[in-house]
């Protein structure tokens, strides 16, 4: 156990209609069980996991929030750091999948991420696992590359389907996110190494003077 | 007390070393004073000078009769003050300074639930840290055990049991008159505080809980009003059903529906009421109230949540109408929760905060270290008053003492079944339309354009008028609604409770509140203070707020005489009924017409609350800085408590001179004191004072394993349904009178100094 090796935390956002199966995703994830009973999710939740991304282990922190709008006066207290963003609708309900812009619109507005268009979302349709299917994977993935090729899953929270990887593409994507948002702040103490060595040098001069 | 033992009162220092299984050990070298470093301090330095998320072991370093080396285990306070003796000891008879060598032994990070089931045997450690924080301001060191026996001794006692029994059958009746008029409200609701209800006599007596009733109803007129109210239900009802029945439905009725179907399918499933298959007639109900509320009351809606606040209602009532007549008397103070804009939950959010700050600024400190000072785990408890935190039957124990700790709203009584539209200000048009589309039939008209201008015009001066007319019920209620504070800045402010700055708020509310109050408080001020007065006398052996350290200790001496004649005696009724004395003075008089005394004496303060939005990310560099343990330099006494204080002062309790000003004079307990403003927002300080309860009954823990904000939030969900209910509410009863308690001396003070001008 190396503490002295600061650990990366990775943090995810879950969003989308309510009981598409948001936090039934997370728990199937996190925990591998499926309940039918879970209840509404009340402001958000999260749960934790440790993952190995690139033979990196980073703990990823999955926020799971509640669907109904009227929760969306939090966004801004839990969207605020989002390494990834998850959209989640029911490819048996339509009406999921047609909120799925505002979803997005919302939480781009509320995180106001660094650079807007290049922020990673992934899209889940979940419960592929029921009948009738309304949305069609072309349909979903057609809406994806509209949004500059989001990576799309389908799932299923109960059966476990596709979720280790969904999940996996997931960590994946907000590490990078994190590792392009390091580099920009690593800009900073770069400009600090510069004055360091501009001062000797100038001290050189007064001293050659 | 460590000067007591003859050691200097200068800095010790402290060496630590390390060990981690087979890993090298790291050393770490510090100053502390002994003065001020309790245990707890001294555990939360090591953890931040290792960087320590797991549990560790401390012991510190002796040498026996023959010289050999030895670790004693360093488990508490006692042992700390062992220690330092221990070290000075040494020091003198080498001739050097003294030096305290401890070792710290990493545990593996076991399962919070273990803990928990010891920390339920231990809950005396809780309670010193809680007193103490409070009472022994001048010196914040923890003193051990002795300062306190006599609060410990009660609590040992109390902890785990009610300070009296459920209201029974025949008790109740003792309340009514002979033709079944409630004649002792207030100590009805005083009873129900202390022991909550017979199971049995929930159905009847949570309506009176709930104001359901206009006040000075007779037996037979309830029944008659709650039928009449219940026909009005079943009316309401049919017209969404038939215009279900009538064709597809679309916009928002189907919206609405939609969203309720989903959650009363999974609202309290577990429950044998709800169980079974999703053709239950008992969710069905559940759906049917949540929709005739929603569409009944548009600008409030379906809100998540609310399944679950209208669940334990039909549980109880087991009868449709009259669970939907008790939701819309509970939604009469909630609704403003649900509200989009989230200022009520704002509110909730600085009042919690507040109140953590105040009774245990220590640990409030620990959160915001790990940028949990936002409290947003706490968001559920709040907006469902704690209601999934508990087991369902405990829930139904913590909902009824809750409400019973709300004020008597005389003339609320007949919550309208139809149109307590006013809920709010925040006006959603969405709903406008469906209002349209199905409310007009139904509804009378002019009351509803009636409350609907009053919902545009929610001014302190409407509210003003509360109470005045006896017959037009609707609104009465509308005008009494305390629902909407004068909203703080825009109402677009989004839920922040870390940016939005806590005292902005406070200040409109405050004014908003005295407003309110100020005739009732001119007419009973006078009494007040005699009880006041009283009550004070009664704590005054408790604790005096300007004595100094001797008198204080003599105090609490006497205080322990005092208490352990009431051990002896073993009678819990005996101290029920000293503290239902007290409370029934303080409770309706005192503190159901609170005003703030800060703004009491000095009514510019609200004005000069501008109070700069800090940045987060400043407050808390701010804030590391001072706290983090130097381990290298340690030169300098390290005074941890102090510089916790300080930096609360600095950053968030006391922004305006005025304020100050007071801290000078009366000492910090009282400016400190959260300042709820029950008519306003609809949040009991007993309310907060649970939730409180249950972070501070876990802030040990949480401080001992370092939890950062994520194991914090983890932790706290493993916990549901898993509070024991009768010690939470037990020391939420205790915080909440010695709130009342301070805030009566503070109070009293301020009219003393008031006579003095």
């Amino acid at each position: 156990m190396s503490s002295s090796r600061k650990k990366v935390l990775l943090k995810v956002i879950i969003l989308g209609e309510s009981s598409v199966g948001k936090t039934s995703l997370m728990n199937q994830y996190v925990n591998r069980k499926f309940s039918n009973q879970y209840k509404a999710t009340i402001g958000a939740d999260f749960l934790t996991k440790e993952v190995t991304v690139d033979d990196r282990t980073v703990t990823m922190q999955i926020w799971d929030t509640a669907g109904q709008e009227r929760f969306q006066s939090l966004g801004v207290a839990f969207y605020r750091g989002a390494d990834c963003c998850v959209l989640v609708f029911d490819v048996t309900a339509p009406n999921t999948f047609k909120s799925l812009d505002s979803w997005r619109d919302e939480f781009l507005i509320q995180a106001s991420p660094r650079e807007p268009e290049n922020f990673p979302f992934v899209l889940l349709g979940n419960k592929v696992d029921l009948e009738p299917r309304a949305i069609s994977s072309k349909r979903a993935q057609q809406w994806c590359q509209s949004k500059n090729n989001i990576p799309y899953f389908e799932t299923s929270a109960k059966e476990g389907l596709n979720v280790e990887q969904a999940f996996l593409a997931i960590a994946k994507n907000a590490l990078a996110q994190q590792n392009s948002t390091f580099d920009l702040y690593n800009e900073f103490p770069d400009q600090i190494k510069l004055t360091n060595t501009q001062k000797p040098s100038s001290n050189g001069d007064s001293c050659a003077c | 007390m460590s000067g007591v033992f003859g050691y200097s009162r200068e800095a010790v220092r402290v060496k630590v070393k390390k060990c981690e299984g087979s890993q090298p050990p790291e050393m770490r070298k510090f100053s502390v004073d002994p003065q001020i470093t309790s245990f707890e301090v001294l555990q939360s330095i090591l953890a931040k000078a290792f960087d320590l998320k797991g549990d560790f072991a401390i012991c510190y370093r002796v040498y026996d009769i023959s010289g050999h080396e030895t670790y004693m285990p360093l488990l508490s306070d006692w042992d700390l003050d062992a220690a330092f003796l221990k070290a000075y000891n040494t020091a003198a008879s080498i001739n050097s300074e003294p030096c305290l060598c401890l070792r710290v032994d990493l545990k593996p990070f076991e399962e919070c639930s273990d803990d928990w089931e010891i920390r339920q045997n231990l809950p005396i450690i809780t309670q010193i840290r809680t007193i103490t924080s409070q009472e022994a301001k001048p010196s914040p060191r923890l003193h051990g055990i002795f300062n306190h026996p006599l609060i410990l001794v009660r609590m040992e006692v109390l902890l785990y049991s009610p300070p009296r029994p459920p209201l029974s059958d025949s008790e109740f009746r003792k309340f009514l008159d002979p033709v079944g008029q409630i004649v002792y409200a207030k100590e009805l609701r005083s009873v129900i505080y202390f022991g909550g209800i017979d199971p049995s006599l929930r159905k009847v007596v949570w309506k009176h809980l709930l104001n359901v009733y206009p006040e000075g109803m007779t037996g037979r007129e309830r029944m008659d009003y709650i039928k009449k109210k219940a026909l009005e239900y079943v009316g309401l009802r049919e017209t969404w059903k038939t215009a279900i029945a009538q064709g597809p439905v679309a916009g928002e009725l189907a919206y609405t529906t939609g969203m309720v179907r989903k959650d009363v399918l999974r609202t309290d499933r577990h429950h044998p009421f709800y169980a079974g298959s999703d053709d239950n007639q008992n969710i069905a109900s559940l759906f049917n109230i949540l929709t005739t509320y929603a569409l009944n009351h548009p600008k409030v809606s379906y809100c998540q949540g609310m399944s679950d606040l209208a669940s334990p209602l039909l549980v109880t009532m087991n009868d449709e109408a009259h669970a939907y007549i008790c939701f819309c008397a509970l939604m009469q103070r909630l609704s403003t929760n649900f509200m989009i804009d989230g200022i009520a939950m704002t509110q909730k959010f600085t009042h919690l905060a507040e109140g953590l700050m105040y009774y245990d600024p220590e640990f409030y400190n620990y959160l915001k270290l790990h940028q949990a000072d936002d409290l947003l785990f706490c968001y559920r408890w709040l907006l469902l008053e704690m209601k999934r935190e508990f087991a369902f039957e405990d829930s139904l124990r913590m909902l009824e003492v809750l409400w019973s700790s709300f004020p008597l709203i005389p003339g609320q009584g007949t919550e309208t079944v139809q149109h307590s539209v006013s809920a709010s200000n925040h006006i959603d048009t969405t709903y406008q339309s469906l209002n349209n589309k199905f409310k007009h039939q139904s509804l009378d008209d002019s009351a509803l354009i009636r409350s609907r201008n009053k919902s545009n015009d929610v001014s302190p001066k409407s509210l003003k008028t509360g109470g005045s007319t006896k017959d037009d019920s609707s609104s009465k209620s509308s005008d009494l609604l305390p629902i909407t504070p004068i909203s703080p800045k825009s109402p677009n402010e989004t839920l922040r409770p870390r940016s939005v700055s806590p005292l902005e708020q406070k200040s409109d509310s405050v004014v908003f509140n005295n407003r309110i109050n100020s005739h009732q408080l001119q007419n009973k001020r006078s009494s007040n203070l005699k009880d006041k007065i009283a009550t004070a006398k009664l704590f005054s052996s408790l604790d005096r707020l300007d004595a100094t350290q001797s008198i204080k200790e003599e105090e609490e001496k006497e205080a322990q005489r005092k208490n352990e004649k009431e051990v002896d005696e073993s009678k819990l009724d005996l101290l029920e009924s000293e503290v239902k004395e007290v409370f029934d003075k303080l409770r309706y008089d005192d503190i159901f017409i609170w005003e703030n005394p800060l703004h009491q004496t000095s009514p510019s303060t609200a004005n000069k609350n501008i109070f700069t939005h800090t940045p987060d990310e400043q407050a808390d560099i701010d804030y590391d800085t001072p706290s983090i343990v130097n381990e290298t330099s340690a030169t300098k006494t390290v005074t941890p408590i102090r510089i916790l204080n300080q930096t609360s002062k600095d950053n968030t309790t006391e922004p305006n001179p005025a304020e100050d000003e007071l801290t000078q004079e009366v000492q910090e307990p009282i400016t400190a004191l959260p300042k709820y403003n029950i008519t306003v927002n609809g949040t009991t300080p007993a309310m907060t004072n649970s939730c409180e309860e249950v972070t501070e009954s876990h802030r040990d823990h949480i401080i001992s394993k370092g939890m950062d904000y994520n194991e914090m939030a983890m932790h706290f969900d493993k916990m549901v349904r898993r509070h024991n209910v009768i010690r939470v509410l037990n020391q939420a009863r205790q915080m909440y009178a010695r709130y009342i308690k301070q805030h009566s001396i503070a109070h009293q003070k301020i009219e003393l100094r008031n006579e003095d001008c």
